[in-house]
């Protein structure tokens, strides 16, 4: 039978099957099997079991015909007790050591593979996640783009009076037009106060006509993601304070982009951003790292943080993204995404 | 109105619950379980919560501590510093002399499901998932509110959806007209045009444009204050409706109409579906209706009761379900419809419409 080639991806998951003494690997995550075989099944509706000669995938019947289509290399088969038929086919295989993703599979399922001689292993397919090729690369910047041109295209919206939450919708309504399939996390929008909550969950708060704006949001474009913040005042009485932390969180946003470069670690890029604001006497108002990986999911490997211990390589994409918090008056957080090109940060985040 | 936030009621009785499995206290890291007893929105990672008779505790991170502020009241924040926060969670129940936790299983990974079994973890996932099937009143109108929410976007929609639009286009449409209408986020949003249709799970192409005369299905709901709406729509567009698809439209709704019909407080799941799916064997098109008649909605699109032939459930009242039974022919054209419904003592009530 004339199967279509095997995609890339899988060759390389091979490879590193074969490193870690693996003649299988169990795949249950959805955005594992989206990024092996190219299609997007829901949560917990397919198994693969992946050997050096086969790429095995048990779902339910409804995706049969579809997968046929566009994903022909795999041999799929309608199945409503999936993991047990893995366990089964990698009996009839022969397979001597299989691994399953220890950090993804749920404790019962896990224990059921590791009853079977299973062996845990770590997130390999996170491994290769983590750098990206340049088609992806080349995804996640249209995703940055439409992020970005949403920003220019919702800011003169905005007027005193509008809720959090209508401002969130026309910033989404925006990226789905531009072919954005979801967002990449609930988007934040956050006036007055609120914006002093890194984590804030937008609400039908109502913009005053002196107030402080932070809007952190980004969209999945062809199954990758973006991410943004921008901060600002609206009207026309900034206090002087406002305007000093936002200097000082800009200056450190420029700080940590500059970091950003093949070989370093992504502690310092931290430090480079955080320096600037403990510089500045704010060191205590900023109460996260710097930023953190991204790809099809919004917070992948490497974090730019102080617990890591990570060195950036190129095909990296991260986020920079300081801020200093102010609890009862506001806050600022300015963020750009960026890929870690040969000569260091290129901001996807833009026009 | 909004009503008011139960989730300080749902933390007392599950903490009943507890009692009752003789569990000292409970872990979890789920989001989902997480917002149900506390009513904060969180993501995986940023905080876990242990429950136990006397007390409950979140075991955060500075940035998220202001997140937790209404919660405060009836939950301890413990604000953890440099320790995994599962770690400093079973410090805390190893403190308080917690011999056995409960966790779910299927929502915890591997990795911190054998952290958990060491330190006296027990499985009991089933605790909150069975008493996450019957919903509280704030439970109800938030639903009540998505399914609203949901049905008013797709009768804002349906009159621009014409001839030369593509299957992203009148998501997009669709997906705004609900995000303005309060919805939060869109967790699926399925347009299908002509043989596509055919495809239970089909993700909206940006280029497959609709022409005259062609099958249309559209599946879709939004999450309001966290809770889901589900709905489904399958019509022919143009004037030239072949009689089969006319047929199978029908047969579908009949299908749907029994199992509507049958709903009730105490009705098996399996009978549920086997009242839809009798009518589409009947006339000879079981094979071609691949999947159950329907699924619990609450927190997950997907939640319990699930109306299918291997269900061993019973429907409770106030238990919100969807009804979609559908008829799918490859390469062709397929029909599904579907509501959200609210079970009832003695009956049901439809909360998608239009």
């Amino acid at each position: 039978m004339n199967k279509t080639q095997i995609p890339q991806k899988i060759v390389s998951l091979r490879k590193l099957m074969k490193k870690n003494g693996l003649d299988g690997f169990i795949v249950t995550d959805n955005l594992d099997q989206f990024y092996l075989g190219g299609f997007y099944f829901y949560p917990h509706e397919a198994v693969f079991l992946i050997t050096h000669k086969d790429v095995f995938c048990w779902t339910r019947e409804l995706y049969l015909t579809d997968v046929a289509v566009r994903a022909p290399f795999m041999t799929t088969v309608a199945d409503e007790d999936r993991l047990n038929t893995a366990v089964k086919q990698a009996q009839k295989c022969g397979l001597q050591k299989v691994g399953f993703d220890a950090a993804k599979e749920g404790y019962a399922s896990g224990r059921l593979l590791a009853d079977n001689g299973f062996v845990q292993c770590a997130s390999l397919i996170n491994q290769l996640r983590e750098v990206k090729d340049d088609n992806e690369i080349k995804i996640i910047r249209a995703a940055c783009r439409i992020a970005y041109q949403a920003y220019e295209y919702v800011k003169p919206l905005i007027k005193t009076g509008m809720t959090e939450l209508e401002v969130a919708a026309e910033l989404e309504k925006f990226m789905r037009t531009r072919g954005a399939t979801t967002t990449s996390f609930y988007t934040i929008v956050g006036f007055g106060e609120d914006c002093a909550n890194p984590h804030h969950v937008t609400g039908s708060r109502k913009l005053k006509a002196e107030d402080c704006i932070l809007m952190d949001f980004g969209c999945v474009y062809n199954g990758y993601c973006s991410d943004i913040t921008r901060s600002w005042w609206h009207g026309k009485k900034e206090p002087a304070e406002y305007t000093k932390i936002w200097k000082l969180v800009d200056k450190a946003r420029k700080a940590g982009i500059k970091a950003v470069k093949p070989g370093t670690a992504t502690r310092t890029v931290d430090n480079a951003a955080r320096d600037i604001i403990k510089a500045g006497g704010y060191g205590a108002y900023f109460t996260h790292g710097t930023g953190h990986g991204m790809g099809m999911e919004n917070h992948e490997e490497p974090y730019n943080n102080q617990e890591s211990d990570a060195v950036l390589t190129e095909g990296h994409i991260v986020t920079v993204e300081p801020g200093i918090y102010l609890p009862g008056k506001y806050g600022v957080r300015l963020e750009d995404t960026v890929a870690v090109v040969k000569t260091g940060a290129k901001i996807l985040t833009k026009k | 109105m909004p009503t008011a936030d139960l989730s300080q009621k749902r933390l007392q009785d599950f903490k009943r619950l507890l009692k009752r499995a003789a569990l000292d206290a409970y872990f979890t890291a789920d989001p989902m379980e997480m917002r149900y007893l506390s009513g904060v929105e969180l993501s995986y990672g940023e905080a876990v919560l242990l429950v136990s008779a006397k007390k409950s505790w979140f075991f955060t991170r500075t940035m998220i501590v202001p997140k937790m502020s209404h919660a405060a009241r009836f939950i301890h924040v413990q604000d953890v510093k440099t320790e995994s926060l599962s770690s400093a969670a079973l410090e805390t129940a190893r403190a308080q002399g917690c011999a056995s936790i409960g966790f779910a299983e299927d929502k915890v990974n591997f990795v911190l499901g054998q952290q958990l079994a060491k330190a006296g973890g027990v499985c009991a996932g089933a605790l909150l998932d069975e008493m996450r099937l019957v919903k509280y009143p704030d439970e109800i109108a938030k639903i009540k509110t998505a399914c609203r929410i949901a049905s008013e976007a797709f009768k804002e929609v349906k009159p621009q959806i014409k001839t030369g639009i593509t299957e992203h286009a009148v998501a997009a449409l669709l997906a705004g007209a609900m995000l303005r209408r309060g919805a939060e986020n869109i967790p699926f949003n399925i347009v299908c045009f002509g043989a596509n249709t055919a495809d239970a799970h089909h993700t909206a192409s940006k280029t497959r444009k609709l022409k005259n005369n062609e099958a249309v299905l559209m599946d879709f709901g939004c999450l309001y204050e966290g809770y889901a709406s589900d709905m489904t729509r399958s019509w022919w567009h143009g004037d030239k409706i072949p009689a089969e698809y006319e047929q199978i439209w029908n047969i579908t709704h009949a299908a749907y109409r029994a199992c509507a019909k049958s709903l009730k407080a105490g009705l098996s799941c399996r009978e549920a579906d086997a009242s839809a799916r009798r009518v589409i064997e009947k006339a000879g098109y079981g094979k071609e209706f691949f999947h159950s008649t329907g699924h619990g909605v609450g927190l997950q699109v997907h939640d319990g009761p699930f109306l299918s032939p291997r269900s061993v459930q019973v429907l409770e009242a106030d238990s919100p379900v969807t009804v979609e039974p559908g008829i799918y022919f490859a390469g062709k054209w397929g029909v599904r419809l579907e509501d959200t419904f609210l079970v009832t003592k003695d009956g049901s009530k439809k909360l998608t419409k239009n």
